[in-house]
């Protein structure tokens, strides 16, 4: 049963973690889709997977609001790749997001409940 | 990408278009031959396709990017495409001389009051767009 009701929560819980994980991504450097998607596999452990396709419809989202902004560039092989960044509407977003809703993680009072037995 | 004339609105015009001139033409061919028992068909497929072809193109516009506009651009093509063929065939007396006079005028009122209704429901649901974007849709 525990495990029933972690599989729901997490599913819950990692369904509007996307947007800040790409954020994440762009703020470590620009990047082209694959580069996005393994660094969001790689940096969260595994536990958010994502299909090329929901980062793509979601950069097309944030480009059209001028929340990120690309850069062709040529790849190692084949055609110009679109190297996305974080605007500096996109980075003001993604440091009021932190300063709202993460901060709060590194309260003492929080830190110590985070913290498992 | 623009979010007022897109790539699947243009599409679903020249479906529309297609579509809206062979209901017409089978419509009035049919009054023409007093098939009356078999005048309920064109409409009758002519609607199931529009609702599969404004579905498609509805979809597909939404999975490129999410414009808020509870479909309002897909019904004002519909209605000026509509309109626009059916008066330009009545005009060139393409139509059956067994459709009532006046069907189109009537018609026009009826589906303008609608496309009025769906015009200030749109302007309410504007309220909620970043950029023509509803603020549910961007960070989904």
């Amino acid at each position: 049963m525990t495990l029933d009701l972690l599989n729901s929560w997490e599913e819950t819980y990692k369904k509007g973690q996307l947007t800040l994980w790409i954020f994440l991504s762009l703020k470590d450097g620009d990047k082209y889709v694959d580069e996005i998607k393994s660094f969001i596999e790689n940096m969260s452990n595994n536990t958010i997977s994502c299909e090329e396709q929901s980062i793509y419809r979601s950069l097309r989202k944030y480009l059209h609001l001028g929340i990120v902004e690309f850069n062709l560039k040529e790849g190692n092989k084949g055609p110009e790749r679109k190297y996305y960044k974080l605007t500096e509407l996109g980075d003001n977003l993604l440091n009021q997001f932190i300063e709202r809703n993460i901060d709060l993680f590194y309260d003492e009072k929080i830190k110590k409940l985070l913290k498992r037995k | 990408m623009k979010t007022t004339i897109t790539k699947p609105l243009v599409q679903f015009i020249l479906v529309t278009t297609l579509l809206t001139i062979l209901f017409r033409i089978s419509l009035s061919e049919l009054l023409n031959n007093q098939l009356w028992n078999l005048v309920f068909i064109p409409p009758l497929i002519y609607f199931i396709l529009m609702y599969v072809s404004g579905r498609f193109f509805g979809i597909k516009e939404y999975e490129y990017l999410p414009i808020g506009d509870i479909g309002f651009r897909f019904h004002l093509s519909t209605f000026v495409v509509f309109f626009t063929v059916s008066y330009s065939m009545s005009y060139l007396e393409y139509m059956s001389s067994s459709e009532p006079k006046g069907i189109i005028d009537t018609t026009l009122l009826i589906w303008g009051i609608l496309l009025f209704s769906h015009f200030v429901f749109y302007q309410k649901f504007k309220r909620n767009n970043i950029k023509g974007i509803n603020k549910e849709d961007i960070f989904d």
